[in-house]
């Protein structure tokens, strides 16, 4: 499950040695807009070095390679050999980008015999590529779309607003398109550092809309943003009661009364679905939500 | 002080029956009111040789040593010994005092700064005694650590020598630290910036007080404490901090009736604010929460999470408040809170602890008193009193800090033997002391990946590489006293290179 997604640097040796030490479901070792031009090939090269080990890691590892048409794509797959890459996240992509970036990366991969099947995480950025989500979405081995909300308004020349009402249209898409699929919908990192309340309102509008995971810039918004997409306990004992309530007996039967509530085999199901996906997270991460 | 030390011989209880107090020193004394130092330097008088003491509530504010420390220089008076709770780095001007053998010894809890420099280059004549706070409460009961003279900065007084920490123009929280010199000194001054009539809540009592001095002020800043303490945002503390909240829980630690202390700042501040959440959703009262108290000890108090705060230190306003306004957040007599011969002590009554560290070798012991070059930067404080009495005690400490590792093959000072410290728990792992089977079977037994120490001194030493030790290993400058006034380890000049 990935529920909270942490963004590094890949050229900042203090937060690359530190990449296993946080909670993130995942972390995204950055190689595009967060490395200036001159220290692409020293982010390249850090990554190198520290990523060389086979151990398991805690979480995931992704790698947001530099776009195809960048003069950096050719360099950045070189890291594709690195043993704990097997996702990549594309920026700036449309459908005709992605099948490009796709092949390009399986054509390198193949040249060089590197023998892992890779996913990949599109960055829905531009308003080309909010009309190319569905087709992104059901392109084999895409395992999630990213929301890159600054990058968005840009393309479209309009401003960011608090409440953010002018991405309601492309998180409720990306929700939609993602539980379609079934795929993850990632939500675009929230930038103010030291506004915990805010990332708190957007994360849980994200949650809302049925976004399944946010992604971060700064290891202290692990906690709210794992906290927020975990069930609350009131949430899990009531889907354990339904559960225990429906299989007591035959869940298929159609309704039962619950607590005084109608409940149906849509719930029973939804029920079973929210404790399944808990049975793998630790509980403690939810529990320390500062 | 004595002079007869004996060499640490492991870790043992104290026996309650060889506890010896000495009678309390009272006055009948009515006219207390002396117009400077200067005048309390003559009345008594302070003669060469003298031990003289102070707390270290104002900590890095303190005013009254340095005035005190002005008076003996322009007296010239030699060979005294300096007994303060705490030496910090705004009494920079004691330097010259040890170079001049005004002083020649000190005794002390901590010391940081200037002072702690001058000492490691081997600039007091004699030596200094470092000591936690139970056994220096203890020293000056049985007369181990005999004082001449204690001033006590006293925030809030009254001209027969009552007072409180509470009140006045530079309130600075309970006076635990300051209450055994009051029982037990030969001369006792209450020093005051805000000076009136009467005072209604007492820490400080008539009886004891010999004479009574107004200074300008007690304080180098406005407000002795802030408004709030600062949790750290540091992510790799965070973590620490989440990690070490983690075991707290695996152990099964949190639960009514519980009784715990967690050091008032750093890491282990972070881990008590986790903690105050996880009460908070669990719905569970504590029974007390010891030690230094700070914002997140009064919102414990205020919700209900704990039942009673006993309280050695203060550390911002708001636990100040606390301190002044609930029935249930007590000042402690820091004997209260960790005489080693007091089985009831409420060190002795903890359930778990959390502390920091400078270093720890691999068996556990734990530095605090001098850095990676051998100087003097710190001390026991409660860390020796509280490890002893916790039935669980933990270290939550990076595993490096720049490139100097926690871990180390050998550590320049012990200042808590590791037979009492169970679990160092770092951002890339934990370890438990193997003499604490149960803890290690427990912890594995809910998930949480259990290390070797030395398996943490490898991943460090991958990480860091093996930093040159620079500690040059000269004249003894001090001795490190366990809390049963054993030696358990000798302090050495740094010398120049």
């Amino acid at each position: 499950m990935r529920k909270s997604l942490l963004f590094i640097p890949a050229n900042l040796p203090s937060m690359v040695q530190n990449y296993e030490v946080f909670d993130a479901d995942a972390v995204i070792f950055d190689l595009e807009d967060s490395i200036v031009n001159q220290e692409k090939d020293a982010a390249r090269d850090l990554l190198e070095s520290w990523l060389t080990s086979d151990e398991p890691t805690r979480g995931e590892v992704i790698l947001r390679i530099n776009p195809i048409q960048s003069p950096f794509f050719q360099e950045d797959l070189k890291l594709l050999k690195l043993p704990k890459i097997t996702t990549l996240m594309i920026p700036k992509v449309n459908q005709e980008l992605l099948m490009k970036t796709i092949s390009a990366v399986r054509e390198y991969a193949n040249h060089h015999q590197i023998q892992k099947t890779f996913s990949f995480i599109p960055i829905v950025e531009t308003a080309k590529g909010v009309l190319d989500m569905e087709a992104m979405a059901k392109t084999p081995h895409v395992t999630a779309l990213l929301l890159g909300a600054e990058d968005l308004v840009s393309d479209m020349n309009i401003l960011r607003s608090k409440d953010g009402k002018e991405l309601l249209f492309v998180r409720s898409k990306m929700a939609l398109v993602a539980h379609a699929y079934n795929i993850d919908a990632i939500d675009t990192p929230y930038l103010n550092i030291h506004d915990e309340e805010g990332l708190i309102r957007e994360t849980r509008m994200a949650r809302d809309l049925g976004m399944t995971g946010k992604a971060c810039i700064h290891p202290n918004d692990i906690s709210a943003i794992a906290q927020i997409f975990f069930p609350t306990q009131q949430e899990i004992d009531e889907a354990d009661r339904i559960v225990r309530a429906c299989e007591s007996v035959d869940p298929e039967v159609g309704v039962m009364t619950f607590d005084g509530k109608m409940i149906d085999i849509t719930i029973y199901h939804r029920a079973k679905k929210l404790l399944s996906q808990i049975k793998h997270v630790r509980r403690d991460l939810y529990e320390t939500g500062l | 002080m004595k002079q007869v030390y004996k060499q640490f011989q492991g870790v043992k209880k104290p026996d309650p029956k060889d506890r010896t107090i000495r009678p309390e020193t009272k006055t009948e004394k009515r006219e207390k009111l002396l117009e400077s130092l200067e005048a309390v330097f003559d009345r008594i008088p302070i003669t060469d040789g003298m031990t003289l003491s102070f707390h270290h509530h104002f900590q890095n504010n303190d005013t009254l040593i340095n005035a005190v420390a002005e008076v003996i220089q322009k007296r010239d008076i030699k060979n005294l010994t300096l007994a303060a709770t705490a030496i910090h780095a705004v009494h920079a001007p004691l330097v010259p005092l040890l170079e001049n053998n005004n002083i020649v010894k000190i005794h002390a809890t901590y010391i940081n700064g200037p002072v702690g420099i001058a000492i490691s280059k081997g600039k007091l004549q004699d030596f200094v005694t470092m000591t936690s706070h139970g056994r220096r409460q203890q020293a000056v009961e049985c007369g181990d650590l005999s004082i001449d003279v204690a001033f006590l900065a006293v925030p809030f007084a009254d001209i027969y020598g009552n007072g409180n920490g509470i009140e006045g123009k530079h309130p600075c929280g309970v006076l635990a630290y300051a209450i055994s010199d009051m029982m037990y000194a030969k001369h006792k001054i209450v020093v005051t910036d805000t000076l009136v009539e009467h005072v209604k809540f007492k820490e400080i009592e008539a009886e004891y007080i010999d004479y009574v001095v107004k200074i300008d002020t007690l304080s180098t800043s406005e407000d002795v404490l802030p408004k709030r303490i600062k949790l750290s945002s540091n992510p790799i503390d965070r973590q620490i901090g989440k990690n070490t909240f983690r075991v707290i829980d695996a152990l099964d630690l949190i639960k009514p009736d519980m009784a715990c202390q967690v050091r008032a700042g750093g890491i282990p501040l972070i881990a008590l604010n986790y903690l105050k959440n996880a009460l908070v959703r669990r719905n569970i009262q504590a029974k007390f929460v010891a030690g230094g108290t700070t914002y997140i000890h009064k919102e414990m108090l205020e919700k209900g999470l704990v039942k009673t705060l006993y309280d050695v230190q203060t550390f911002d306003m708001e636990a100040l408040e606390s301190y002044k306004t609930h029935g249930d957040h007590y000042g402690l007599n820091a004997s209260l809170y960790a005489n080693p011969y007091d089985e009831h002590a409420i060190a002795h009554q903890l359930d778990f602890v959390v502390l920091g560290a400078v270093e720890v070798d691999l068996s556990y012991n734990v530095n605090l008193t001098t850095d990676k070059d051998g100087i003097i930067i710190g001390g026991s404080g409660g860390h020796q009193d509280t490890a002893f009495g916790a039935n669980v005690t933990i270290i939550a400490a990076p595993l490096f800090h720049a490139r100097m590792p926690l871990i180390k093959d050998r550590l320049h000072t012990t200042t808590t033997p590791g037979e009492t410290i169970d679990i160092i728990v770092t951002e890339r792992g934990i370890a438990v002391n193997p003499l604490r089977k149960d803890i290690i079977e427990t912890l594995s037994r809910r998930g949480i990946e259990v290390s070797t120490i030395h398996h943490l001194h490898r991943v460090a030493s991958r990480l860091t590489g093996i930093p040159v030790d620079h500690a040059h290993e000269g004249k003894i400058v001090g001795i490190m006293e366990y809390r049963d006034g054993s030696v358990l380890d000798t302090i050495h000049a740094k010398e120049e290179e």
